[in-house]
């Protein structure tokens, strides 16, 4: 007969202890990652895991990893950066969350720079300044279109700009999704 | 024969001439512009940034940029000057193997000649691309204050670069021979030069074509820079005042507020007025918050009167060491971009009761003179000779740690000097002599140039031998000492090793590092 979800926890815990006990780390740390997926709020797997070094995401963190891989499958890349990007801020350690928020950057990364084309082109503000006064932009954007010349190469910005690339490809492309940058190539 | 380009290896900007069927022509680089930022940096991803790509990032990668290195070069790590930037720059400075400062960024130290020759290097290209040809001879200029050390090392930048170091000429040597081209009269001049991170003030005596520096002084720490800062220090305290948001420790912030402040400085130049305008600097509780603040001309000056009133009070130093007064002074040259503020040409006018020389680019007129110093060098123009004189004094560490000066500062260079030394042991057959740069005659308070000691002296009483030793100062103001026994006619060869001077291995290593860094890149 099979374990009651109960059952299998007691007996994965016990487990864990005991290869702990043996100095096999690797093999208890996975025992109480599994009592985990079974019950992401189980106080005891998280306080045995951080006795074995590892961090890991508390309950909402793993409800707000779960939500971004569902939002990845849907196909809205875009909500599920966010959202992973936030997990894994809050749980740096958290493998499964960071593998994921670095695949779907690297997708949506490949996609921006596809539709950007070699990264010579040269992008440069499309509105005026009233106008650019309308949008409700962040800090960011405010410092990239700053470096907005006309004349500086995508490529060269993304070196430039101090800040990380994928995040300056990507806030670019939506500026000039939002009509506010175009780029002359 | 290639041409000969004149480099005006600046603190934060450097600008590259040429001569041109006799007129100089200041090279403009890829961007259009005729200075470029003397900025080198490190990117996350390790590629390495030169000029205004490295100068846009200079905020937000701060620890990874390098900025006025000039102030570094050759000087060592314990020196007033390496410790005051060590406490104002981001980059890391550390002590080297001669304990000289050495620069420590992307996880690699490079020595100060090594920061120095990726912007010569910028400029060699600059020059290249603009000539169609290689180049690979130049005349690089210094302050007039620099030191043995400081030279070799400018020196030794531009040999890793590629270049070929004709001469290395004083800044104000170079500005008044920019400005001297055809003149014929006799004039005592002197030049104001507030760049963007030093200010010097350099008096010259110019007749039928010969150059005379009589003194200089200066501050390395006070220029440009410094009215930059007041105005972001404003723009902050505005705005922080306005919507209650500390902008300080934002560093995309910074760089914008930088940025503009330095704009604004420029525009209220030629205008009396100007808005700064941020547009999204920061987020409120109710979405994003503009930064619009408006600067006065007059604003400016007060911000700045201080950093002004303070150069003044270095050129009294200047005229007193030169033994003028201000009205003896034929012209006054107005040098380094500061100088084009309108509150700075005024100072300066009512200091010296005369308007400033206006025939010169402030930005160029620098390197415009290097590059007439080359085409005289390459086509042995006595016409135009140059006379500089020694900065500092040269001398010779004695007992009692006293300084023994040998060569008097504002010597008239090339020049040659011996000095008699003898022993104090019977049969002595060595002594140790410590060959200083300076003006106190506490020994340990000038600059050390390096020691070197005297072997093979013939055994004979204390105070027989006589061994002549003779210190020379070439018309790059490079010191080399030889040394002879009179009793014996033998020679020794001495070479003065100065702080942070590398040697040809040295030289070698960092040149094939950097070509092996140019094929990667292009790979």
């Amino acid at each position: 007969m099979a374990d009651s979800p109960r059952e299998r926890t007691a007996r994965l815990l016990a487990k864990g202890l005991e290869l702990f006990g043996q100095d096999r780390i690797e093999q208890a740390v996975a025992c109480w990652r599994e009592v985990l997926a079974l019950d992401p709020t189980h106080r005891e797997a998280r306080d045995y895991l951080e006795s074995a070094g590892v961090t890991v995401a508390s309950g909402d963190e793993r409800a707000h990893v779960a939500r971004g891989l569902a939002l990845a499958e849907k196909g809205d890349a875009e909500a599920a950066v966010k959202l992973l990007a936030e997990a894994t801020q809050r749980a740096p350690h958290d493998l499964e969350a960071q593998a994921a928020f670095d695949l779907l950057r690297a997708l949506l990364y490949a996609k921006d720079r596809a539709r950007v084309g070699s990264g010579s082109g040269r992008p440069r503000l499309k509105v005026g300044p009233e106008e650019l006064l309308r949008f409700d932009l962040p800090p960011e954007a405010g410092f990239l279109l700053s470096m907005l010349d006309g004349r500086t190469r995508i490529e060269d910005l993304l070196t430039v700009s101090g800040l990380d690339a994928f995040e300056v490809l990507h806030l670019l492309v939506r500026l000039e999704a939002a009509g506010i940058v175009e780029i002359v190539q | 024969m290639g041409r000969v380009i004149g480099i005006d290896l600046g603190t934060t900007n450097s600008c590259v001439a040429v001569l041109e069927n006799g007129q100089p022509s200041v090279i403009p680089n890829s961007g259009g512009y005729k200075t470029t930022p003397s900025m080198f940096a490190i990117t996350q991803d390790g590629k390495r940034l030169v000029g205004h790509l490295a100068k846009r990032q200079a905020i937000t990668n701060a620890r990874n940029t390098v900025f006025a290195a000039k102030r570094l070069i050759g000087r060592r790590f314990d020196s007033p000057e390496v410790q005051r930037s060590a406490e104002l720059c981001a980059y890391e400075i550390t002590k080297g193997a001669n304990d000289d400062a050495r620069i420590e960024i992307g996880g690699k130290t490079f020595t100060c000649p090594e920061i120095s020759a990726f912007i010569l290097r910028e400029m060699r290209r600059v020059a290249e691309e603009y000539l169609g040809e290689p180049v690979s001879e130049a005349v690089i200029t210094v302050p007039a204050y620099f030191n043995d050390a400081q030279r070799q090392c400018t020196k030794d930048a531009g040999k890793i670069a590629g270049l070929e170091v004709l001469r290395i000429v004083n800044e104000p040597t170079a500005a008044a021979m920019a400005y001297g081209m055809n003149r014929t009269g006799h004039e005592k001049l002197a030049v104001y030069d507030l760049g963007g991170g030093t200010f010097d003030i350099s008096v010259l005596e110019m007749s039928e074509g010969v150059i005379e520096v009589l003194a200089t002084a200066g501050n390395t720490f006070l220029g440009g820079e410094d009215f930059d800062r007041r105005i972001v220090e404003h723009l902050l305290a505005g705005f922080k005042q306005s919507e209650g948001i500390d902008l300080s420790g934002d560093p995309m912030a910074l760089q914008r507020l930088k940025d503009a402040a330095e704009k604004a400085k420029c525009d209220l130049s030629a205008r009396e007025r100007v808005e700064v305008n941020l547009p999204f600097i920061a987020t409120g509780s109710n979405g994003p918050v503009h930064l619009s603040i408006e600067i006065t001309r007059e604003a400016l000056e007060r911000l700045v009167d201080d950093i002004v009133r303070g150069t003044l009070k270095i050129v009294d130093q200047c005229l007193q060491d030169a033994g003028l007064k201000k009205g003896e002074l034929d012209q006054v040259i107005l040098v380094g971009g500061q100088t084009r503020m309108p509150l700075v040409q005024q100072a300066v006018a009512e200091y010296f009761g005369k308007r400033p020389h206006k025939g010169v680019n402030p930005d160029e007129v620098v390197a415009v003179g290097a590059a007439i110093q080359g085409e005289t060098l390459v086509t042995k123009d006595e016409n135009l000779l140059l006379l500089d004189v020694t900065p500092l004094s040269l001398g010779i560490a004695t007992f009692g740690g006293h300084f023994a000066k040998l060569i008097e500062r504002n010597t008239t260079v090339p020049v040659c000097k011996s000095h008699i030394f003898t022993t104090t042991r019977d049969n002595q057959s060595a002594v140790k002599i410590r060959v200083l740069q300076g003006e106190s005659d506490v020994a340990q308070e000038n600059d050390l140039l390096g020691e070197f000691v005297l072997s093979g002296i013939r055994p004979a009483r204390k105070g027989e031998p006589e061994i002549e030793v003779s210190f020379d100062i070439d018309a790059n103001g490079i010191v080399s000492a030889s040394a002879r026994d009179q009793a014996t006619g033998k020679e020794q060869s001495i070479t003065v090793n100065a702080t942070g001077t590398l040697s040809e291995d040295e030289i070698q290593k960092i040149i094939e590092e950097q070509e092996l860094y140019e094929v990667q890149l292009k790979e």
